[in-house]
């Protein structure tokens, strides 16, 4: 019952509070009342009946003009900024988020993998995990190996990239356009959102916590055993294979929310904030392979790889950054 | 499934058909058409509302507040004279537009 009333003060949120519109709100929550009774005393369940109100409650655009709002309803659908999403195609869309947050998980799993035997293998080059490997022209094999392993399997991300490119490309119109859902479909996401919380929740803090872990045990060994090398070595390949586990979670978490926020117009999503997203968008993909540019020249001219990936946490904190500010610039600006 | 646009032109007259005997509020109004049309057709709550609205403003219903026996205050809607005419005026013109359409149905 409760569900019928927050949707009707939904639906109503953004009129002004003028007499003609209190009085529609009213008429229409006695009748949904009403009706929703009926539906109860002839046996159907709360959320049936709750359904079923809401499929026939119809459209307030149809009140637009007796309401004196037909100026918002028209500014809202004559600029087109409104795509309209059936439950089928919001199932689907949510299926594919799925499945591209697992592939996006894996990839960047490979590419920290392929960094992992890097380090690992020009390490071992060095002499670092023995001594009897020190100096000397045959180890330049391992790096080779090592590089060899990284080009495979950035490959491979590079591979699952793309793939997740194009399945994903036709729902780029819902980053884009508000998202227009049948009311019915609608309470189902809701409810969907809300359960999927504690689950975002969760894998966010068990994320941060592996990889404060591993920057703590990195840190620590740093200061207690400065000189022992392959100790350090190791606990850089911890923290990076931490930071992909990690990756996974948040991915796996943020992505599913997001496609609901999508659906949803809420959170990252609302009409101003798809306005600044896509200011966001048009830096991410220059920045970051700028990022990837000097991460390359960086590791080949020192060949310092247990050092260049520090570049990494740096460029996600600062795009992290800029990201902030663009978003208080523009809504600053309006 | 009764598309709205093909309705919307005769909401008034099923509206003001089922207050000519007595005054009635609006679900009772909603579920008297979709009873008597056996489902095949249930007006949107916006639907019925912008009707009695319009309909109220052209002078063709009168509305006032009532209590049901034992129940709760509800607004009800009662047809005025000027009402009844409105009725004949489109009961005659959906019987022209029914023999219209009707020549043109194998």
């Amino acid at each position: 019952m409760d569900a019928i009333f927050n949707y009707l003060d939904n639906m109503f949120a953004h009129l002004p509070k003028t007499e003609e519109v209190v009085r529609a709100k009213n008429e229409l929550g006695q009748m949904m009342e009403d009706k929703y009774n009926q539906l109860r005393a002839e046996g159907c369940s709360d959320n049936e009946a709750v359904g079923q109100v809401i499929s026939e409650f119809g459209n307030l655009s149809e009140l637009a003009e007796e309401l004196g709002i037909s100026n918002q309803y028209q500014s809202a659908s004559s600029e087109d900024k409104f795509v309209s999403v059936t439950a089928a195609e919001g199932e689907a869309f949510i299926e594919k988020t799925k499945k591209a947050a697992n592939k996006i998980g894996t990839g960047i799993a490979a590419i920290l993998l392929g960094v992992i035997s890097i380090i690992f293998f020009s390490g071992y080059a060095e002499g670092t995990f023995s001594p009897t490997l020190g100096g000397g022209e045959p180890n330049k094999i391992y790096i080779a190996v090592g590089l060899g392993l990284l080009f495979i399997l950035v490959a491979f991300a590079v591979y699952l990239f793309v793939m997740t490119g194009i399945t994903t490309e036709k729902y780029e119109i819902f980053e884009k356009k508000m998202v227009k859902l049948d009311p019915h479909y609608k309470l189902i996401i809701q409810e969907a959102k809300e359960n999927h919380r504690p689950v975002l929740t969760r894998k966010i803090s068990i994320g941060v916590g592996l990889i404060l872990l591993a920057v703590a045990a990195l840190a620590v060994s740093g200061i207690l055993s400065e000189d022992n090398e392959a100790l350090l070595i190791s606990l850089v390949c911890v923290l990076l294979a931490t930071v992909g586990v990690s990756v996974w979670l948040f991915l796996s978490g943020g992505m599913i929310q997001s496609a609901y926020d999508k659906l949803l117009n809420e959170g990252d999503y609302t009409l101003e904030r798809r306005k600044s997203e896509s200011v966001v968008q048009r830096w991410a993909s220059p920045y970051w392979s700028l990022v990837v540019v000097v991460y390359l020249a960086w590791s080949f001219i020192t060949a310092d790889w247990s050092k260049s990936w520090i570049i990494w946490p740096i460029s996600g904190v600062s795009f992290g950054l800029i990201s902030t500010i663009i978003h208080a610039a523009t809504s600053s600006k309006q | 499934m009764i598309s709205s646009d093909v309705i919307r032109g005769y909401t008034d007259i099923i509206i003001l058909y089922l207050l000519m005997d007595e005054p009635g509020y609006g679900y009772e109004i909603s579920r008297k058409i979709t009873d008597r049309s056996q489902g095949l057709y249930t007006m949107k709550e916006t639907t019925l509302y912008s009707a009695f609205n319009r309909l109220e403003s052209n002078g063709y219903l009168r509305s006032f507040s009532g209590t049901e026996t034992g129940g709760k205050t509800r607004t009800y809607y009662e047809l005025t004279p000027q009402g009844r005419i409105h009725y004949q005026l489109k009961k005659d013109e959906w019987i022209v537009t029914k023999k219209v359409v009707d020549q043109f149905i194998k």
